[in-house]
């Protein structure tokens, strides 16, 4: 069983602004640079208590997120944390040159010694929008660059690649990652047919919010489609994401969760472009804003609490049952989210760390070090 | 071999009758005539004089022979030259063994190289091949000659690519993606324009004339 502490990197104090994009004037230079050091601190924070991971993820435009480049926030955690790795889940893959990507990761790979976590993701629907890609062709776009990205790290001569959506003349990857034949790669499997992609391609499934059984279903297909492709994926290799938040006590969890509306993420308000976006996907996909492709309510579809609350028995209970239930044994688990008051998430991590982690590790037999193979 | 709009002849080869096919007009390119080819021929001819060669059977160093017996009967001087799968084999042979007639090189999928051991991956899936074949192997390096090799990501010889692009001092090795041994029929126009491009500029073909403008 694997642990990560999946920080949005919130810029505090923008969180209450509502819309996407946000405009840029409320990213305040102390609050930007407050952000900033926070971010690096809870990543100090989750390796001195056991985590085995620090993850960074990318999306754009919006204070709640704001490492728009995750491969910079990564590397400078990196230098950082000194036993986790560094999970970039994931770089949103169509929106970029592949070959930079592969670049970069690799990079990346040789600054963290080894221990990167490579998410390969197609993006959520609004990040299309970002640097003009087209919605409709961002699932062939993204499943031919993970096959680009893994080209340009594993062929060990100069080569070109004559695509349908790139074409590169020459591609040599200077450096290699370190890990070889490259670092473990997740890849976003939210619906049957992504899950299916992922167990066809060998790579790693990440699962976002949802609930035990929607994820206990993804993991059926999942395993079924890599018996196919003759494979069984380890528990760990079963992501999910989703919040968390431990206090003292079952009480003092439920009051900020209340409080503070902690882990709700259902309350945006219905956006016409980005349901449009979504519409254009290739399937359709559910807006990111709460609401379907046809801009209705889609309830039940993004998180409006933590899928583990409360204090340290109650969210070891929790995740040992939702271990048992749906084969999971990855957790990249949501501290903090700029609404939270940060000595809450603080205080979160610190208590996951010290009376939640080395039970449920000690229950599955696995200690941090052993590295995850690809 | 016929492709539509092209004349058909025959030319004795050193003793050997040949058959070819034969359009376009302006510099030369000579093919190893394969099926398949068609839409690669086509293209080719919309600005050079195509002559698709029909070799006998044999191994690939006499197919050679006679492939360069053909091209000077036929007055073609020096030549672009492209090949397919056992074609491609015959190609390289004549490149190696006559590189003042070969100016230019395509290797589509080429099967020359025999089984080996990949020291930088894992082996490829499916069918190993032939036995490594030491002549040709020590022969790629003496090979100066331009050289376009391709395979598809699909086709289960792909990480032969690497071997060529190792071993040929000016080779080029292209990876096309969703295709399979048969490329041109897989990706007709991707494969057709990336020829098309190396035979005009060679290895510079690497250099983007792809316009970044938008708006004026």
């Amino acid at each position: 069983v694997r642990f990560a502490v999946f920080n949005p990197w919130p810029v505090y104090g923008s969180g209450g602004a509502a819309g996407w994009p946000l405009a840029p004037r409320h990213a305040l230079p102390d609050r930007v640079a407050e952000s900033a050091a926070r971010a690096l601190d809870l990543a100090e924070l989750a390796d001195e208590v056991g985590f085995d991971y620090v993850t960074v993820a990318e999306h754009h435009y919006h204070g709640r997120q704001g490492s728009a480049a995750p491969i910079v926030a990564a590397a400078a955690i990196s230098q950082r944390v000194r036993r986790a790795g560094i999970a970039v889940l994931g770089v949103a893959l169509p929106l970029a040159n592949p070959v930079r990507v592969a670049e970069e990761l690799a990079l990346l790979d040789a600054l963290c010694g080894g221990r990167l976590l490579a998410g390969l993701f197609r993006g959520t629907p609004n990040e299309f929008l970002v640097y003009g890609t087209n919605p409709a062709q961002s699932r062939e776009m993204y499943e031919e660059a993970v096959d680009l990205v893994l080209a340009a790290w594993t062929e060990p001569e100069p080569f070109g690649w004559l695509g349908r959506h790139y074409d590169f003349r020459t591609v040599a990857v200077w450096p290699r990652p370190v890990q070889r034949p490259h670092p473990p790669v997740v890849t976003a499997g939210n619906s049957p047919g992504s899950a299916r992609y992922a167990a066809a391609h060998k790579l790693w499934l990440g699962v976002s919010f949802g609930s035990p059984e929607h994820a206990a279903a993804l993991g059926r297909i999942y395993r079924e489609a890599a018996a196919e492709a003759g494979w069984e994926p380890a528990p760990e290799q079963l992501l999910l994401r989703h919040f968390c938040l431990v206090a003292d006590t079952d009480a003092a969890a439920g009051e900020l969760v209340r409080t503070h509306q902690f882990g709700n993420m259902a309350r945006r308000r219905p956006d016409p472009v980005l349901a449009a976006v979504a519409a254009a996907m290739n399937p359709p996909a559910p807006a990111p804003n709460g609401t379907t492709a046809a801009g209705a309510p889609a309830a039940g579809l993004l998180p409006t609490r933590p899928l583990f609350a409360g204090a340290p028995d109650t969210v070891t209970a929790q995740i040992r049952d939702f271990a048992a239930a749906t084969g999971f044994g990855f957790f990249d688990l949501i501290f903090n989210d700029g609404n939270l008051p940060y000595a809450a998430s603080r205080r979160s991590v610190e208590l996951f760390g010290r009376e939640v982690l080395p039970h449920l590790k000690a229950a599955a037999g696995t200690a941090r070090g052993r590295r995850a193979a690809p | 071999v016929p492709v539509d709009g092209f004349s058909t002849g025959r030319v004795d080869a050193a003793g050997v009758e040949v058959g070819y096919v034969e359009s376009g007009s302006g510099e030369p390119v000579v093919v190893v005539a394969a099926t398949g080819l068609d839409p690669l021929c086509a293209r080719l001819a919309r600005g050079r004089r195509v002559t698709a060669v029909a070799l006998p059977d044999g191994t690939a160093r006499d197919r050679a022979r006679v492939l360069g017996a053909a091209a000077a009967a036929l007055g073609l001087g020096s030549y672009p030259l492209v090949g397919a799968g056992a074609g491609a084999s015959a190609a390289l042979w004549h490149a190696i063994d006559a590189p003042a007639a070969v100016s230019t090189l395509v290797l589509l999928a080429p099967d020359a190289l025999g089984r080996s051991t990949d020291p930088a991956g894992p082996p490829a899936p499916g069918p190993a091949g032939r036995p490594a074949d030491a002549e040709i192997d020590a022969a790629l390096a003496g090979c100066g000659v331009p050289t376009l090799v391709l395979f598809g990501d699909q086709d289960d010889r792909a990480r032969h690519g690497r071997r060529y692009r190792a071993a040929l001092p000016r080779g080029v090795f292209g990876i096309v993606y969703r295709a399979g041994r048969d490329l041109v029929t897989d990706r007709p126009a991707a494969v057709s324009e990336w020829v098309g491009d190396f035979l005009d500029r060679g290895p510079a073909f690497a250099v983007t004339t792809r316009s970044a403008l938008l708006h004026q």
